[in-house]
């Protein structure tokens, strides 16, 4: 594209989606900063105001909810999750993509019918499971469903047999390498960018689910950071949606720090995952 | 891990060996996914199915009722009907306008001349990473009736208010644009990844033939992108025939979860999955809602019979 005004044009158009995309980010960090009173004003307030470490200091010391203990719980789930979905999946991923095991072909369409059953959907069994396991209440009714996933399995599948060659564990072989030692000296190394890309999605969705946690978890001390979130304003005068937006920008900042971080491989991972193979 | 010894370069039998260390290898590898998917995926599967042809309210015990919850979904719930209609009407106004943005953003992302391409990726990516307490709440506060912004904006260049929250369409292009925003991202990265495998040499070899930028847009970029907007349009197809979170925590920010789950005052943006959550967590219906979920299933492996079908025609 030679032609400045076309340029200009291209310019234009990803820029207006840029801000687009931000400024929802943006009118939730002025919130922040904001007193409920100045929320619901007219014209409404759409640069930053005093008040952010006031709001902050009610979020992090607030009567209901001990806000940074949420945090670490969501820490907790997050991990233990992402750390089990990136071994699992890669495991049975390269057992899918490069082992010829009896009835493998039949396991993997079980797997890709699976993703078409709505996880909500079974909301109501999944209860009773947990509840007759006596979870209720515990970080493990959220972690253990969660621990792999057949969208993981399947991304990892795509992913190894477009990118750990035949060739390759053909030689392992003959040096003598275990099917164990193939995956641990072989093919974790060379799929570092899906560990990146399936291991951001993974935290982010754990980090961000709402519906499951709220089923299984009830009490103050057990609450995700999402669940703490909502009830941040119970005990305020009138409800104070400034506290739960400097919340927020508290929950959203990890997040934003590990893809800020791991951009460049997240974006690698998804070409090979989703494109090749 | 293993419990086999593992393979020596056996001279005389190494395929034997290999195949049944690979059999053994492949069941333990693949065995966390499958025992995990037989609990919380299988079981809760059949017990659904079990469950739809009871009346049962969790408490009691069930009542064996046949195929009567199907029969009254299909012929005398104006409501389920309704869901539908509101559920597709969302899909569309979100879902084409998407992929073509999101497909347009990943050309322009492609070019070689933009600046800040890192940057521009990573903003747009940003809404998908953000939690839905979060976005639900802002985008009530974007669109609130008396306090809101865009009401705000109208007013001042004159025009009348919307009351984005009683008004059907007004609701549903609400929540829409908030599904727009949160996933363009998503795709935008897809479509870019599809971009990024189509080999140099068709373009440059396109080039020596003489054909315009133009010329290669369609006859090159577009075709060749085809599978990659494909997958999109999976993905945003079951995950939008099952979209629940989006409306309902919007809804509640707007006007609390009272009125949130029957999707609005007028039920404008109920959608099948909220109606089905309703059924069971407010009416206490769990065999109807049992229904509603199978329902819902066969309508998504409808869908995706139809997609697997238009792939292998166009591949054709």
């Amino acid at each position: 594209m030679k032609n400045p005004l076309l340029r200009l044009v291209a310019y234009s158009l990803i820029i207006v989606c840029a801000a687009f995309s931000i400024f929802p980010f943006y009118w939730m960090s002025v919130i922040a900063t904001r007193s409920a009173a100045e929320i619901s004003s007219v014209p409404p307030a759409i640069f930053y105001g005093s008040r952010l470490l006031e709001n902050m200091d009610k979020v992090i010391f607030n009567p209901n909810i001990n806000f940074l203990l949420t945090l670490g719980n969501s820490f907790i789930i997050s991990t233990v999750i992402t750390a089990s979905m990136l071994l699992f999946s890669s495991l049975a991923g390269f057992a899918f993509a490069r082992l010829r095991f009896r009835g493998s072909k039949v396991m993997l369409l079980f797997v890709l019918g699976s993703m078409m059953i709505p996880l909500q959907l079974g909301l109501i069994p999944q209860y009773i499971i947990i509840s007759k396991l006596d979870w209720l209440n515990d970080l493990k009714a959220v972690i253990v469903p969660g621990m792999v996933s057949a969208f993981g399995v399947f991304f990892m599948r795509q992913y190894i047999d477009a990118a750990v060659p035949n060739e390759m564990l053909e030689a392992g072989r003959i040096d003598g390498c275990s099917n164990r030692q193939l995956y641990y000296r072989l093919v974790v190394p060379t799929i570092a960018p899906a560990f990146a890309t399936l291991g951001i999605l993974t935290f982010m969705n754990v980090w961000n689910d709402f519906l499951w946690p709220s089923v299984v978890l009830k009490s103050n001390e057990m609450l995700t950071v999402q669940l703490a979130l909502v009830r941040l304003d119970i005990n305020t005068y009138y409800a104070d949606k400034s506290l739960i937006m400097a919340g927020s920008v508290l929950a959203t900042l990890p997040l934003f720090l590990i893809f800020l971080f791991f951009n460049r491989q997240f974006i690698a991972g998804v070409t090979e995952g989703t494109v090749k193979g | 891990m293993e419990i086999m010894p593992s393979a020596k370069p056996s001279i005389r039998k190494p395929r034997i060996a290999r195949r049944h260390n690979d059999n053994l290898s492949g069941l333990l590898y693949t065995s966390p996914f499958f025992v995990l998917f037989a609990v919380f995926g299988l079981y809760p599967a059949i017990f659904t199915i079990y469950v739809s042809l009871h009346k049962w309210s969790l408490l009691g015990d069930k009542e064996f009722v046949g195929f009567r919850n199907y029969r009254l979904l299909l012929t005398q719930d104006p409501l389920f009907w309704k869901s539908i209609r509101n559920t597709f009407i969302i899909w569309f106004e979100s879902v084409p306008l998407q992929l073509v943005l999101a497909t347009i953003m990943a050309v322009l992302l492609n070019q070689a001349f933009l600046k800040w391409k890192g940057v521009f990726r990573f903003l747009i990516f940003l809404p998908n990473i953000t939690s839905l307490v979060a976005v639900s709440l802002i985008f009530a506060n974007v669109f609130g009736v008396k306090y809101g912004l865009i009401n705000y904006l109208l007013e001042s260049i004159g025009l009348s208010r919307i009351d984005w929250v009683v008004t059907p369409w007004a609701t549903q292009l609400a929540v829409s644009l908030l599904i727009i925003w949160r996933y363009l991202g998503f795709h935008m990265i897809i479509q870019l990844a599809g971009l990024q495998s189509i080999p140099n040499d068709l373009y440059e070899s396109a080039t020596i033939d003489g054909a315009s930028r133009t010329q290669q847009f369609i006859r090159i970029t577009i075709p060749m992108l085809m599978p990659t907007l494909l997958f999109s349009l999976i993905i945003a197809t079951t995950g939008g025939l099952q979209i629940f979170t989006e409306p309902y925590a919007f809804m509640s920010s707007l006007v609390g979860t009272n009125i949130a789950v029957n999707g609005g005052s007028s039920n404008q943006v109920l959608t099948v999955v909220m109606y089905l959550y309703k059924t069971a967590f407010t009416d206490r219906s769990f065999g109807y809602s049992s229904a509603i979920a199978n329902l819902l299933l066969l309508l998504i492996m409808l869908f995706t019979l139809f997609n697997a079908f238009v792939v292998r025609k166009l591949r054709d």
